[in-house]
Order: structure tokens, then sequence, then C-alpha cells
């Protein structure tokens, strides 16, 4: 068995497990799993826990979200590292990719609005220098984020009690 | 007319099913959570149930071969040998309606009236009225829980008397969860040897083992044993009713003509079904059963943890996706205790004599349900137990 490899399933699938119960799970000592987790941590592969929020839930409150390619000119020297932190360092970004195909990079933008979101493509996002075009898509629903389906519905379709 | 008195005594004899008495009453309750199921929460992975609708669109809508595709036959022989070092050959094989099938087949084609078979008890429901049904002589081989719920050696040969034919070695075992140990399938295997015994090892749960691999009885031991698995349990496909048995031609031959006659085949859908689920997780490396597995084992460490919490004694399970705590500390029996869980606390398990008399004292609990649910189920049989103390 490959330790790190479960822990980090069963972290994916819920990172509020503990490490007592991990350990369990696995068939061993919590000091293990506070190791195996520490070491991980700091190694880089684990780099935050975070919530899973299906934002439809949320409402009015939740944002407009979109999604971009963007067509870059790659500079000598640099490649794409600085085009693409001239992006990523804008707090509207929340992803950003490499991409291979006709478009180098897909970004995911989040805003109150999607008037917002217009407003950051046109002020801010195409007249970045190298980029040489841009193509926004709208998100309208998220079925599925992460492996998990959202908005599930719950029926029961199992008998009661069965042998 | 006395219809009562037509019916075969082999039938009339036989109670029906204690986990049914259950069913009619948690299904007038509201907010039940059930922990009484025995198939798995989750739905059949999608691309076999899209095999299944790819093989009606293309038509295939008729009888298959009594023994089953040849090619579901060959990926069996090659999954059988690849996850459990278990061989047999594809003419060695019979694809049944549900594993339930294979069992019946292989009790009517073995057993001459009076012949003994050997059940551990606790098992799961239906070995004893198949076995009579076969007008064949169940004699159950008492397991406890210090000794793991396996069935020992010295318990085994108490029972065995000229007319025992035949061993059922239902591991990984519903409802306990016991899964057996090399040694203990040496022991088996001895014992059959000496004592001229055929083995029926019914393994649907072989592939829900937490923390060991399963070892199969039939390994190195084929020609004794006629080895009965499907896909219900590991593939979550118990409603299309698809299972085999694998063993000695002669065996399979006698089982084959009974089937013949009476089911034909399994549907052919569900065989095609049944072939996308093998050769896809013996491509991927069995990945999408490692989840399965990873879900199924943290309600079953939690809801261990919790009844031991809760001051009952409780076996740790291997396998299947059942925990057979020890509830005499409530000071109730097992009908007593599930009956006023369901009524008063809308939890529903079923007792452990529905498995068999020594059951008494236990009951199952099946962790095949949301990790919420247990969570939740937990909180009202602590509720419930304060009540008791």
């Amino acid at each position: 068995m490959d330790i790190r490899k479960e822990i980090l399933a069963i972290l994916k699938d819920d990172a509020l497990t503990t490490h007592a119960m991990i350990a369990r799970m696995l068939d061993t000592d919590e000091k293990t799993v506070d190791e195996e987790i520490g070491a991980m941590e700091k190694e880089g592969i684990i780099v935050k826990y975070e919530a899973l929020i299906n934002s439809e839930a949320l409402g009015d409150d939740a944002p407009a979200e979109a999604m971009i390619e963007i067509k870059v000119e790659p500079k000598l020297n640099f490649g794409y590292e600085d085009i693409a932190r001239r992006i990523y360092e804008f707090p509207e970004v929340k992803s950003l990719y490499l991409m291979s195909g006709r478009y180098d990079f897909s970004i995911r933008v989040e805003a109150k609005t999607m008037k917002e979101i217009s407003k950051f493509v046109w002020e801010k996002l195409a007249i970045l220098e190298g980029v040489k075009s841009t193509e926004t898509t709208f998100l309208m629903r998220k079925y599925k984020e992460n492996g998990t389906v959202l908005n599930k519905g719950n029926e029961q379709k199992r008998l009661v009690v069965s042998p | 007319m006395n219809y009562e008195k037509l019916i075969a005594s082999s039938v009339s004899s036989v109670e029906p099913s204690g986990i049914r008495k259950f069913f009619d009453i948690a299904n007038e309750l509201k907010d039940v959570i059930s922990m009484s199921v025995g198939e798995p929460d989750f739905v059949t992975p999608w691309n076999i149930r899209q095999s299944a609708i790819n093989s009606i669109q293309m038509g295939e809508t008729h009888y298959t071969s009594n023994s089953g595709t040849p090619r579901i036959r060959s990926l069996i022989k090659q999954y059988l040998s690849e996850r459990f070092n278990v061989h047999y050959e594809p003419d060695q094989m019979l694809v049944t309606v549900g594993a339930s099938e294979a069992l019946d087949l292989a009790f009517r084609a073995l057993i001459d009236p009076g012949d003994e078979v050997l059940i551990p008890a606790p098992s799961y429901v239906s070995y004893e009225p198949s076995v009579l049904f076969a007008h064949g002589v169940p004699v159950p081989i008492v397991t406890r829980e210090e000794d793991d719920f396996v069935i020992r050696k010295e318990n085994i040969e108490k029972t065995i008397t000229e007319k025992t034919k035949i061993i059922v070695v239902p591991y990984p075992n519903n409802p306990t969860g016991a899964i057996l140990s090399e040694e203990d399938i040496i022991d088996i295997q001895e014992i059959a040897l000496k004592y001229d015994l055929i083995v029926i090892a019914d393994e649907i749960y072989a592939e829900l083992t937490y923390g060991r691999r399963h070892r199969s009885v039939a390994e190195g031991f084929e020609d004794r044993t006629i080895l009965i698995n499907g896909f219900s349990k590991a593939f979550a496909m118990t409603g299309w009713r698809l299972g085999y048995a694998a063993g000695p031609k002669p065996f399979i031959n006698a089982m084959l003509k009974i089937h013949q006659y009476t089911m034909l085949c399994a549907p052919i859908m569900s065989q095609r079904a049944g072939e996308e689920a093998l050769s896809n997780e013996m491509n991927k490396d069995y990945s999408q059963i490692a989840e399965m597995l990873r879900s199924y084992n943290k309600r079953r460490v939690f809801l261990v943890d919790s009844f031991r919490r809760l001051g009952y004694s409780c076996y740790e399970p291997r396998g299947a996706f059942y925990v057979f705590p020890n509830i005499t500390a409530s000071g109730l029996t097992s009908e007593e205790f599930c009956k006023r869980l369901l009524l008063e606390y809308h939890v529903a398990c079923v007792p452990g004599t529905a498995f068999g008399k020594n059951g008494e004292g236990f009951i199952r609990c099946s962790y095949a349900t949301s990790y919420e649910n247990i969570q939740e189920a937990v909180r009202r049989i602590e509720r419930f137990t304060g009540t008791l103390k």
C-alpha cells in the first residue's frame, strides 16, 4: 500500500477526516499519519484545505463566473511565466492553466456580476502587453466540480430492507 | 379447498425470511435511516450501464448460450486467475441469474434426500432454505465472536457424520463481516479432504475486504470447490441479477442441466454489462473498486468505533459491508433491540437471529448507506442506549 496515495485519496474526498480516523482506516498509527501529512504539507504536495461550495445554493449572492481563453505572445527569455504572472495577479482570476491547442491560457474569472467581468476583460485583461486576443464564455450552471456532482437529487430508490 | 395442505411440505415447513418482517414496519415509518440493506448504495458505474444500453440499441435481445457468452466466461477466467489466483477454464463455468441461482443449482445438482450440508452460523439467510428445498439437511457450524466468527476445525469436525456431503464456506461473511486467514483456509481444505466433502464457496463479497486481500478457499483446491461469485456487490449491480459458478466440469455440467431446463440463460444485456464491468476494471487496475472500498472503509471504522464507544463489544469486520455488534450490554434481546430502535428512533437494523439461532445477542448494521446517514443513525442509537442504562 502506498500510504501517501491512500492518505491523499481520503483527504481529497473529505479534508476534515481526522488523522486518528485516517490511521484507523489504513491500519496504522496516528503518528505516522501526522508525519506523512506534515511532510506533504511541507513539500507543497498538500497546498491547502478548502471547502467545495455550491454557489447556486447561495441564490442571489452567487458570484458570476466566466471561462476566458487567451492567446498571448510569449516573451524571449521569460517564456510564458511573465505574462502568466501578470494575469494571475488579478484577484478576479481564480485559476489559470497553460493549454495545448489553439489558445494559450484558460482562466476562470469570478466577480459579483457579469458586467463586472466584462469590464475586467476590456479594462484590464485585453489591454495587457502580450495579450493578443481573448474569448470570454460565461458559466451558466455547474453540474459537477472536482469529481463531485452538485445539486444531486436525493431520492432513495432502494428497498428499505434487503437480505 | 385447503390450499395450505396442498403446498409441498419442503416449502411450507420453511419460515419466511426474518428480514422481511422488518421490511413491512420500516416501510410504514417516516425518516427511517436504514442500516438493514444488503446492497450497495452506489448506482452501477456509468460505463457499465452505458454498455447495456449499447447492447440493446444493437438489437442484442436474444438468448445466449446456456453457459453464458464466450466473452464473459473468458473474462471471468482471467479475472479469477489474476485477482485471486484461482484457475478455472471457461468450460468449467456457468453464468447464472445472480449468485443466488448458482447456489440453488449447486445444491440441487449435488444433494440427494438426506444428505447433510454444513453451514456456518450465523450466515446469509438463503443457505438453509435452499438446502431444504433440495431435500437436504442443513447442519449449522456454530461460529463465535471470540473465534472471529470463523469456522474452527474442531467445531467443523463435531458436526460431521457419514451423511455429510457439502460444506458451505461463505467468506467474507454476511452478516458478521468475517474473513478467512490463510491458516483457516488450510484447515478447511484439510477437513474437506479428510472427510471427502465438496466445498461450496460463496465469495460474493470477495472484492470488499479492508486492510487484507481476500484469499479464496478455492485457491489450489479448484477440483473440490464450486466457487460462486457475481457482480452485485463488487460492481454495485444487484438489480442486474448476474452471477456465476465455477467448478469441476462434471458438477458444472450437472448444474447446467438444471439451468438449461429452467432458466435457459442470464439476460444478454446483463451479461454484456458484466463483460464491460470486468474488462474495464482489469484495464484500470481495479481503481473504481478501490474508490468504492475507501468509502465503505471509512463508514466501517466509524461504526465499529461508535459501538465500542457506546459500551458494546464489537468485532472488527474485515469484509463485506456489515458490522455485527454484540448488544447484550443493552439487556435486550436482538429482536427487542431492533424493534425498539426502529419504532422509537427510526433506525432499521436486522436482529442477528434472522441469520441463525446463535445470532442472538447481535444485530447486523449495514454500512451501505451514506456517511451522513450513519452519523445520524449513531446519534440515535446513542440516545436509545442512554435510555437503557
